[in-house]
């Protein structure tokens, strides 16, 4: 069982900075999922993480620990793009994993690459990019290691072998093992993780457990006769967290008291008021979409 | 990592012993077909003599007169004399060391010649009432040959092998970065890989040459300890050169190939110049001030093979090299390298 703690990283490009404050701390034998738009820092914070990048301030730590070259036995790491030498085969790469780590076990990794229909003689060169996922994830989970990070392990692969890497993340955590990941695909991350953190322009925006986020939020929708309509102060209301339209139609995502503020829509005007529980797209979308259109309907409604 | 680098070392040597192959195929073909060598034919060295267009030998044989004896030592020795055209032929057969050929050619005046090449050595010069020609086969070879040409093989395999560093950050860094063992320990073992293969590049080359020796005939080989310090002068410089490489391409993702490609022509044209005295022009003497220090770190500078002695003023006999002042600058050149190397590496980023 092992936990990872960040601690106000900062990584900087000159004067861009690419993760600005980010902190979190990661439970042993929890799945975790870090979400954001492209470029929100998501893999620059892996590496920031792993040593593959310096950090310009800020602490890792393993179980309490810096990073050190021996905390990677204990850490498997699937990075976004291959990194698998092309000229290498399938069954080279599993070797080179044996010589490197002591816990690998070639026999899972080979019952693995089956199960993803490889074969071991070829060469890197000549598998599909989903298929070099398929491998590089293969590795990892053959490394029967107490943290894993995955940037993206889903990225080119089929919908069955998006399942099945899902459930082998789902495995290690029945396991006790840690698992970070980052994907696009906000379907997988509800499906795998018990808690999430969204990332926003190098920031954490969002974190919790994504039933908690999802229980205690929800949304109020209605539609109003035309497009020239007023809130009445109803997105002023410190319950209302934000409030974005979208022509006719107003969407506000509400803390406690939904039916409330639910009443006081129809009260405005608008027709076809429901209250909707919240999926992960919906937190996420809530989470990183820029606020300026938010604030013009906020605006509107205050006049 | 040093696994990646064992197996990228296997397929580099599987090339090279492809072109060694090859090499080697051409060589027996040639030795057969054009240059005679060691054909046991009594007149091979006269054969050879005609290769170099003074005598032909079907010329000296056209009306000449053959005498066969044993000499008290063993010696074979054939006497060929064409009185008609003033030609007298000794060969003197030693067996495994070799023919002692000498030919004689009456009123016949031809410049001064000295040609040495591996075993067989080619001499004429002026005597009383004509000229005289001497052919000796299979003389005493020294490995200092040898140990040259595999050095200068094993640079075009170092240069092959010249940027583990860079080869590692293009695309494959996060592969290094996440193995439990200190980047010093995984860049030095990459490098142990290499310098290994360079090794075995060595050996084949000199192994390839051997074969290509003993197709057609015994060599006879000598070793001194001249040729021991040709072989210490050219594995410092491989290691020097190989070194270079990797501290030039260290900090590199893509553009290494650029830098391996135009190493030899760079450092040549260094040693060179600051070698050479390119005269009096001021843009001759900027050029010779330009490389002069440069050349002080490149190890080109310090590879050269002089020759061991001369014969009458001449350039003769086996290689030699000046072991008191290359030898201890390519090693240090080669640990500054290797440590430059390693720093870049350490402060490289995914």
């Amino acid at each position: 069982m092992s936990s990872i703690k960040i601690s106000n990283l900062r990584k900087t490009y000159g004067e861009f900075a690419a993760v600005d404050g980010f902190s979190l701390e990661i439970p042993a034998g929890s799945v975790f999922g870090l979400l954001g738009p492209n470029g929100a820092g998501k893999t620059t914070v892996f590496k920031c993480m792993l040593g593959l990048a310096r950090a310009t301030s800020g602490i890792v730590l393993f179980d309490g620990k810096p990073l050190v070259p021996e905390t990677f036995e204990s850490i498997a790491y699937v990075p976004e793009r291959s990194v698998l030498y092309e000229w290498m085969t399938v069954a080279e790469h599993v070797e080179m994993n044996r010589r490197a780590f002591k816990s690998f076990d070639p026999a899972r990794a080979y019952e693995l690459l089956a199960q993803f229909n490889i074969q071991p003689a070829k060469r890197s060169r000549a598998l599909s990019k989903g298929m070099r996922t398929a491998v590089m994830v293969a590795l990892a989970f053959a490394r029967n290691a107490p943290i894993m990070v995955l940037d993206e392990p889903t990225s080119g692969l089929d919908p069955i072998n998006q399942r099945h890497v899902l459930s082998l993340i789902i495995n290690e955590a029945a396991r006790g093992n840690s698992v970070l990941f980052s994907s696009h695909q906000i379907g997988q991350v509800e499906r795998a993780a018990e808690r999430i953190a969204v990332m926003d322009r190098g920031r954490l925006v969002l974190e919790g457990l994504v039933d908690d986020l999802k229980s205690d939020r929800k949304i109020v929708e209605g539609i109003f006769p035309n497009v020239s309509y007023a809130l009445n102060g109803i997105a002023n209301d410190p319950r209302v967290l934000r409030a974005d339209r979208t022509e006719r139609i107003v969407r506000l995502l509400v803390r406690d008291g939904a039916d409330n503020i639910a009443t006081m829509l129809s009260g405005a005007g608008a027709t076809g008021v429901r209250v909707v529980d919240l999926n992960l797209e919906d937190i996420f979308l809530f989470a990183v979409s820029p606020a300026d259109a938010t604030a013009d309907v906020i605006a509107k409604g205050s006049s | 990592m040093a696994y990646v680098e064992w197996l990228r070392v296997g397929r580099c040597l599987k090339c090279t012993a492809w072109v060694l192959g090859v090499l080697l195929l051409l060589t027996v073909v040639a030795e057969y077909t054009f240059l005679n060598v060691g054909s046991k034919s009594a007149l091979s060295g006269i054969e050879l003599h005609t290769s170099s267009g003074d005598v032909d030998a079907r010329e000296i044989l056209s009306g000449a007169t053959t005498t066969y004896s044993t000499l008290p030592d063993g010696t074979k020795r054939t006497t060929l004399v064409n009185s008609a055209k003033g030609i007298r032929v000794t060969i003197d057969d030693h067996g495994y060391f070799g023919k002692h050929v000498e030919i004689f050619e009456r009123s016949v005046k031809r410049s001064e010649k000295l040609i040495g090449f591996g075993p067989v050595s080619f001499q004429r010069v002026a005597v009383p009432g004509g000229s005289m020609v001497t052919i000796d086969t299979n003389k005493p070879e020294n490995f200092a040959y040898y140990a040259a040409i595999a050095t200068f093989l094993a640079l075009i395999v170092a240069t092959v092998l010249g940027a583990p560093f860079a080869r590692q950050n293009d695309g494959h860094l996060e592969i290094a970065l996440t193995n439990p063992a200190p980047r010093t320990t995984l860049g030095l073992g990459a490098m142990v890989a290499d310098v290994t293969g360079i090794a075995v590049a060595w050996l084949m080359t000199v192994t390839a040459l051997f074969i290509a020796h003993v197709v057609e005939y015994a060599p006879n080989y000598t070793y001194s300890s001249r040729d021991t310090e040709v072989i210490v002068l050219g594995f410092a410089g491989l290691l020097a050169w190989y070194a270079m490489l990797c501290a030039a391409t260290a900090s590199m993702r893509r553009a290494y190939g650029v830098v391996l490609g135009i190493s030899w022509p760079v450092a040549s044209l260094v040693a060179v110049l600051a070698r050479v005295n390119l005269g009096d022009a001021p843009m001759a003497q900027l050029v010779h001030w330009l490389a002069t220090p440069l050349s002080w770190i490149d190890p080109f500078n310090y590879l050269h093979f002089g020759p061991a002695f001369t014969v009458d003023g001449r350039a003769a006999g086996s290689l030699a090299v000046s072991l008191q002042s290359e030898l201890p600058a390519l090693l240090i050149l080669s640990l500054v390298y290797v440590a430059l190397a390693i720093v870049q590496w350490r402060r490289v980023e995914a």
